[in-house]
C-alpha cells in the first residue's frame, strides 16, 4: 500500500518537496503541531496567527454550517462587518476595503487600483528588500531571476530602504506606485524611517504615484504593533493584509484604501470590474473579522514584544550567534551557511521547526498566540541544541 | 446591522455601486443556504439557479462535506511551514487519478486567477523564447492584474490597458484562426474547453482535439481552463473528456470544494514540471502560491469529489441537463425578439438575450419568483448569456419550478414592446454613471433621511 509520504513525493509541487519536514500533520493548537506518528513540533517557521482560538474557530465553524460560500446575489452581512471592522483598526484615512482570497491577491489589487487610476503609467518604484508574496508582479518586484518576468507591463525601479537621495531620483510623473514593507526583514531588520517614508510621502503627493504598504508579513501585530506602518506614523494610500488576517482558520487578504481613490477607480463602474468568485466569502470575512477583534481583545500586539524580548535575552548561544528581534520575529545570524543549516536541521529534529537558512540567517516566526508554555520549551529546546552544535554535547 | 445599515457600510467602505445596486434592485440580505435554496434574513427562500456561477456544484452546506469540514475545523485549517495534512495528499492523488496522462503535480492557489497566474508563468518559462500568447476572445480567466493579461472579455481588461504584449485573441471554435494564430513562436494556448461567462458557446464536435494536435505539432502548450466546467458541471467530469484531450496544465476551482472554500489548483503534467526544473532551472518561487493549500480547503475538495463520484453527479447533470435544455429551448422558441438562442450542455445552460436590457429583464422578473440566475454582470456584451447554472443536486421538480417560472416571465415580457427594451438598454450601459436620485425615483427606492 502506497504511503502518505509517497503519494506526497508523487504528486506535490517541487515547492512544497523543497521545504518539506516529512512529516504528516494531524492536529494543530496555538504553536505545537501534532503528527500521526505521535511526534509533536512547535512551529517557529510559520508566523501566522495560531491554531485553534476558540472564539475565531466556534464563529467560522457556525458560518461554514450556515453558509461558507455566497451566491453573491444577495447583500452580504458578514462582509459589510469585516469591513467597517477594517475601517476602524487600519490607520485614517484608509476606509475602503477589498476582501480577497488571499494577501497574495489582494496586493495584486492595490496594483490594479494603481493602474487603474494612471493607466499609461508602468513605472514601479520598489523598496528592494521587500517581499510582496507569490503572485507575478510579486515575483517580478522580488529580483527573481526569470527573464520571462519581462513579459509583464509594469517596469520596476528598485531604491534602498532610507536611502531618501534614490526616492528623490526614482519617483516622478511617470511612477504609478511606490511598494515597500515598513519592515524589512533579511539578515538585519530594518524598519523604514519616518524621515524616509515622510519624504516618500511627499514624492507620491506630488507626483500622484499611489503609496502601497505591503503589511500581510507585518501587519496584525508582528512588530509590537497592530500595523507596522504605525511604527513611523507615516499612512499609505493603500495597505495591504493577509497572512495573520487568517485567524488561523481560513484564508483572506484585504487591501484598505483611501476612499478618494477608490471611488475615482472604481466608483462609477460595474461593481464586478474589481470582484471575484470567492473574494470576500462569508467564511473568510468571520475570520478576519474575529482575528482583528482577538488581536485587540487579547492585546496580541503588546505581547510580540515581550515574546520577541524573551527570545532574544534567553537564548544562550549569544556569543556564537548574532541575535535579533523586532516585535516576535527573531534573526539568529551565523557565522556561515552550514552552521545555520545544521542548527536547523537539529532543531527541527527536537521538534522545533524553523524555515530554511537564508545566507547565514535563519528567521524564527512564532505564531502570535504561541503561549508562555511553548516559547519556554522552544527558548529550552534551542539551547540544547546550540550546545549540542557548539560544544558537541549530546541533546538531554 | 440592519439593511439600510449594512448597505451605507458597502457604500462608505466597499464597493459604492455594488451598494446602489443592492438599493435599486431591492436585495435583501443572505443567512443562510442549505440544497438548492438559499434564505435571506426576511424569511425569504430562493431557488438557486446561479450557483456563483458554478461553484454550488453539490448543492449548499451538504452535508457529507460538512461533516468532514467542521471535523477538519477541530484539528487543523491552515497548513504550516513544511508539513502536509492526509487530506491534502489524498487530494492530490485523487486528482492524478482522475485526471488524464502524466497530469499528476497539484499546484495549489487561493483562487482560479491566482492559478492562471501561476500556469501563465509556467508556460513561459517552459520555453522562454517564446514570447506570445494565444487566448479565446470572450475568455475569462479572471481579474488580478496579472491575469487580465490574458483575459478575453475586453469589458473587463480596458480600464486597466495597455498591459502585456503579445497575447492574440482568436474566436472560439474558429479553427483556421486559431491555426493561424499558433506557431513556434507560441508559449501556450489558453482554452475554456466550453466558453463561460456571458459568452457561453459549446464548442464544436472535434474543436478541442484539433487544437491540441496544432500544439503538439508546433511545440506550444495547451492549458485547459477548467474552472466553470469541471467536476460535471458540463456533463463530464472535465470537459476535455468530450474529445480526449491531454493538455499540459488544468485549472480547477470553482465546483472543487462543493462551495464551501475559495481554493484553486493547477495541476501540471509530469514532463512539463520536469521540464521546468531540471532543464530549465526554474526558480521554485514562481512555481508557489505562499498561502495555497491548506487543509480546510483541501478536505472540502476531497469531499466534494467523493460525493459527486458516489451520486454519481455527472451522470444527473447529462440527464437533467438534458431536461433543463429542452424546456428552456421550448418556452423561449416563442420568443425569438428576446432570447436569440438557448446554448448548454450537461447543467451549463443559459439564455443568449438580445441585449443587456432583456438579460436584466428576465433576471428581475424570476427573482421575483425566488429564483436566482447569474446574470453576467455585463453591460458592455451585445448578446450576454444569462446563466442557469443550478446544483447538480437539483431536483426534477426544481427544475420544473424554474420552467414554470421562466414561461410566465417570458410571457410577461413577451407582450412588451421591444422599443422598451432598446431604450432600457440605453439606461442599463448608463447605469453607474446616472444620478442615484434618479435611479431611486426610477426603481422606487425610499432614501433614509
Amino acid at each position: 500500500m502506497t504511503t502518505n509520504i509517497e503519494q506526497f513525493n508523487a504528486h506535490a509541487p517541487n515547492s512544497w518537496q523543497q521545504e518539506f519536514i516529512g512529516k504528516v500533520v494531524i492536529k494543530a493548537k496555538n504553536a505545537t503541531l501534532t503528527y500521526q506518528d505521535g511526534s509533536e513540533a512547535i512551529d517557529l517557521a510559520s508566523g501566522g496567527f495560531g491554531h485553534q482560538q476558540a472564539d475565531i474557530t466556534q464563529a467560522v465553524k457556525k458560518q461554514v454550517a450556515l453558509m461558507p460560500l455566497s451566491n453573491r446575489v444577495m447583500i452580504s452581512p458578514t462582509l459589510a462587518e469585516f469591513v467597517k471592522t477594517l475601517d476602524q483598526a487600519t490607520p485614517a484615512p484608509l476606509s475602503v476595503s477589498y476582501i480577497c482570497n488571499s494577501g497574495e491577491e489582494a496586493f495584486d489589487g492595490s496594483l490594479k487600483l494603481a493602474k487603474g487610476l494612471h493607466r499609461d503609467r508602468f513605472k514601479v518604484v520598489v523598496v528592494r528588500g521587500s517581499d510582496f508574496g507569490s503572485l507575478s508582479f510579486a515575483s517580478l518586484f522580488k529580483e527573481i531571476d526569470a527573464p520571462t518576468l519581462a513579459h509583464l507591463p509594469l517596469k520596476p525601479v528598485f531604491v534602498e530602504a532610507n536611502d531618501e537621495e534614490m526616492l528623490l531620483r526614482a519617483i516622478d510623473d511617470e511612477t504609478l506606485a511606490v511598494v515597500y514593507e515598513p519592515v524589512l526583514v533579511g539578515d538585519d531588520i530594518t524598519v523604514l524611517s519616518a524621515d524616509y517614508l515622510s519624504c516618500m510621502r511627499e514624492l507620491c503627493h506630488q507626483s500622484q504615484a499611489i503609496m502601497i504598504a505591503y503589511e500581510v508579513n507585518s501587519g496584525m501585530g508582528r512588530f509590537g504593533v497592530d500595523f507596522a506602518s504605525e511604527l513611523s506614523g507615516i499612512s499609505p494610500d493603500t495597505l495591504v493584509l493577509g497572512g495573520a488576517l487568517n485567524g488561523g482558520c481560513v484564508p483572506v487578504g484585504a487591501y484598505v484604501t483611501r476612499k478618494a481613490i477608490n471611488d475615482t477607480v472604481y466608483g462609477d463602474k460595474n461593481p464586478s470590474l474589481h470582484g471575484s468568485t470567492t473574494g470576500g466569502n462569508p467564511a473568510s470575512c468571520v475570520a478576519g473579522q474575529k482575528a482583528v477583534e482577538v488581536l485587540q481583545s487579547k492585546k496580541l500586539s503588546a505581547r510580540q514584544a515581550a515574546l520577541g524580548q524573551r527570545f532574544s535575552q534567553e537564548l544562550m548561544c549569544r556569543d556564537k550567534v548574532e541575535v535579533k528581534h523586532l516585535g516576535s520575529l527573531v534573526l539568529l545570524n551565523f557565522a556561515n551557511h552550514k552552521l545555520a543549516d545544521s542548527f536547523r536541521q537539529q532543531a527541527v529534529a527536537a521538534g522545533i521547526n524553523i524555515a530554511r537558512a537564508k545566507d547565514n540567517t535563519l528567521t524564527l516566526r512564532a505564531p502570535l498566540t504561541i503561549t508562555d508554555q511553548e516559547v519556554d520549551t522552544a527558548i529550552a529546546t534551542l539551547n540544547q541544541v546550540a550546545l549540542n552544535l557548539f560544544e558537541n554535547k549530546e541533546i538531554a | 446591522m440592519n439593511r439600510e445599515q449594512v448597505i451605507d457600510v458597502c457604500d462608505n467602505n466597499w464597493n459604492p455601486t455594488a451598494a446602489t445596486m443592492y438599493r435599486i434592485s431591492h436585495r435583501t440580505m443572505e443567512q443562510s443556504a442549505h440544497g438548492q435554496w438559499i434564505h435571506d434574513n426576511e424569511g425569504n427562500k430562493f431557488l438557486d439557479f446561479a450557483c456563483s456561477y458554478g461553484v454550488f456544484i453539490v448543492g449548499h452546506t451538504q452535508s457529507y462535506i460538512q461533516q468532514a469540514v467542521q471535523k477538519q475545523l477541530d484539528q487543523v485549517a491552515i497548513k504550516p511551514y513544511g508539513s502536509c495534512d492526509e487530506n491534502t495528499i489524498k487530494l492530490m492523488a485523487k486528482l492524478a487519478e482522475m485526471l488524464p496522462g502524466d497530469l499528476n503535480r497539484s499546484y495549489f492557489c487561493n483562487s482560479g486567477a491566482e492559478a492562471v497566474e501561476l500556469a501563465m508563468r509556467a508556460a513561459f518559462e517552459a520555453n522562454p523564447k517564446r514570447k506570445k500568447m494565444v487566448v479565446i476572445s470572450d475568455s475569462y480567466h479572471g481579474k488580478t492584474l496579472g491575469a487580465l493579461n490574458i483575459l478575453g472579455q475586453t469589458g473587463h481588461r480596458t480600464p486597466f490597458t495597455p498591459l502585456m504584449e503579445n497575447v492574440e485573441y482568436v474566436p472560439f471554435g474558429d479553427i483556421a484562426a486559431m491555426k493561424k494564430a499558433i506557431g513556434d513562436g507560441v508559449s501556450a494556448v489558453f482554452i475554456e474547453p466550453v466558453l463561460g461567462g456571458p459568452y457561453l458557446q459549446v464548442p464544436p464536435a472535434g474543436y478541442l482535439k484539433q487544437i491540441e494536435c496544432l500544439c503538439r505539432e508546433t511545440g506550444s502548450l495547451l492549458i485547459a481552463d477548467e474552472i466553470q466546467t469541471a467536476f460535471g458541471r458540463a456533463g463530464k467530469m472535465f470537459a476535455i473528456e468530450y474529445d480526449n484531450i491531454v493538455p499540459d496544465m488544468i485549472i480547477l476551482s470553482k465546483g472543487l470544494t462543493g462551495g464551501h472554500a475559495a481554493i484553486a489548483v493547477t495541476v501540471m503534467s509530469e514532463a512539463l514540471e520536469s521540464k521546468l526544473i531540471d532543464e530549465q532551472g526554474i526558480d521554485p518561487r514562481l512555481l508557489t502560491s505562499g498561502s495555497g493549500g491548506n487543509p480546510y480547503n483541501n478536505t472540502a475538495a476531497l469531499a466534494a469529489i467523493e460525493f459527486i463520484e458516489q451520486q454519481d453527479l455527472t451522470g444527473r447533470a447529462q440527464r437533467l441537463g438534458t431536461r433543463l435544455l429542452t424546456g428552456m429551448r421550448q418556452i423561449c422558441a416563442d420568443y425569438p425578439q428576446l432570447v436569440l438562442e438557448v446554448p448548454g450542455i450537461g447543467l451549463m445552460t443559459g439564455l443568449k438575450c438580445a441585449n443587456p436590457a432583456v438579460e436584466t429583464a428576465i433576471t428581475m422578473v424570476m427573482g421575483k419568483q425566488n429564483i436566482h440566475l447569474g446574470h453576467s454582470m455585463n453591460e458592455k456584451a451585445a448578446h450576454p448569456v444569462l446563466r442557469f447554472y443550478p446544483p447538480l443536486t437539483v431536483t426534477e421538480q426544481e427544475i420544473d419550478q424554474c420552467l414554470a417560472a421562466l414561461e410566465q416571465t417570458m410571457k410577461r415580457l413577451g407582450s412588451r414592446p421591444k422599443l422598451m427594451f432598446k431604450l432600457l438598454n440605453q439606461l442599463i450601459k448608463r447605469q453607474y454613471t446616472l444620478p442615484r436620485k434618479f435611479l431611486y425615483k426610477l426603481t422606487g427606492v425610499k432614501q433614509a433621511a
